[in-house]
């Protein structure tokens, strides 16, 4: 999706957002064979752009608002290799939101088998690039973003959202 | 790194976190908002965490000479202050604790000489055997070298936002629409 979509058209989105399928790039990986672990975030970051263009946060946005999106936070579970080759597609699902952040979750799967590789759980800050600073969004986007979240609100919570790291209670006994 | 590992009386004898090499930002890696892009903290982080597994004792020979290797299980980066091309990085790294199979670490990447911290990387690797691509045990020799780390770093202050969750603040989202 390379446009923005009308507030009616987000309101009804069916289910998380599916991103263009995107190809591994030969260069990703590295000598255990297979998607070195820091070009999962490549893929991930540039599918974000199909999530964000159609809320309004296109290529259009720095330039006439002075304002842009920046990664808060960034929380990836490696599920399954990912080889060269393997066609991937993110879907995209949004958590919630405040006036000032988005909080989404980004599945990774095989393009045409369907499993899944890698989640990545995200909060974005919107900032006003004048001053760098997080700002509010413009209430004609915070009004989308609401959509958004409203439409994804009646998915299941994706499983593993709101982990935190650490070995298993067995093993830190041991 | 260098063939000669540190021995284990060494490895013991440390008294700080784990000082990875000072790195360069490339050009390819600025992003249209002119600073890191977030994937490539990762680069970062992940090349700099190499030269820690390579006094573990599992450096560029290991998948060679034993078939095992490590790999990501799980990684949670903050971005707390931006980068851009010209700033060196250095990163610090942490062993927070093992098990038979699984390694989580802490690494915090900072402006190489005036100190800020940039971001936090916590992660959790596993071992593989690579004969089946499957989690298997450290060697008794490698999980004795990571223990002896784990050991002098336990001793160090828990670095600042360990074991966190990514959520809204509960202000936020008790007053979201």
């Amino acid at each position: 999706m390379s446009q923005a979509l009308s507030l009616e058209q987000l309101r009804v989105l069916p289910g998380p957002l599916p991103c263009r399928v995107r190809q591994i790039e030969p260069q990703w990986i590295d000598h255990n064979g297979h998607l070195n672990m820091a070009y999962y975030n490549v893929i991930l970051d540039d599918a974000v752009g199909d999530l964000f263009r159609p809320i309004g946060f296109g290529p259009d946005y720095r330039k006439t608002r002075n304002c842009s999106t920046m990664t808060a936070e960034c929380h990836v579970r490696y599920l399954r290799e990912i080889k060269l080759g393997d066609p991937v597609q993110v879907f995209i699902r949004m958590l919630g939101a405040d006036e000032k952040r988005m909080h989404f979750f980004e599945e990774m799967r095989h393009a045409t088998e369907g499993w899944l590789a890698t989640t990545s759980e995200n909060i974005s800050l919107h900032i006003d690039m004048s001053i760098r600073r997080v700002a509010p969004f413009p209430p004609d986007i915070a009004e989308r973003v609401r959509a958004v979240v409203e439409a994804h609100s009646v998915l299941p919570r994706p499983e593993g959202a709101g982990r935190s790291i650490g070995l298993p209670a067995r093993s830190k006994v041991a | 790194m260098s063939q000669q590992l540190p021995s284990l009386d060494q490895l013991k004898a440390q008294s700080g976190p784990f000082l990875c090499g000072v790195m360069q930002i490339e050009p390819d890696w600025i992003d249209y908002n002119g600073h890191l892009n977030m994937a490539y903290y990762n680069v970062v982080m992940d090349r700099s965490i190499d030269e820690l597994f390579a006094v573990l004792g599992m450096g560029p020979n290991y998948l060679k000479a034993r078939n095992g290797s490590t790999m990501t299980a799980e990684a949670h980066v903050r971005y707390l202050r931006e980068v851009h091309l010209g700033d060196p990085l250095q990163v610090t790294a942490y062993v927070i604790a093992a098990d038979e199979k699984r390694l989580h670490t802490f690494e915090e990447l900072r402006h190489a000489t005036e100190g800020w911290v940039s971001a936090t990387s916590e992660n959790m690797t596993l071992h593989i055997d690579m004969n089946v691509r499957k989690v298997a045990p450290f060697p008794s020799d490698i999980a004795e070298r990571i223990r002896a780390v784990a050991d002098v770093h336990a001793k160090l202050p828990r670095p600042d936002g360990l074991g966190r969750n990514v959520a809204l603040p509960v202000k936020a989202r008790a007053g979201a629409a």
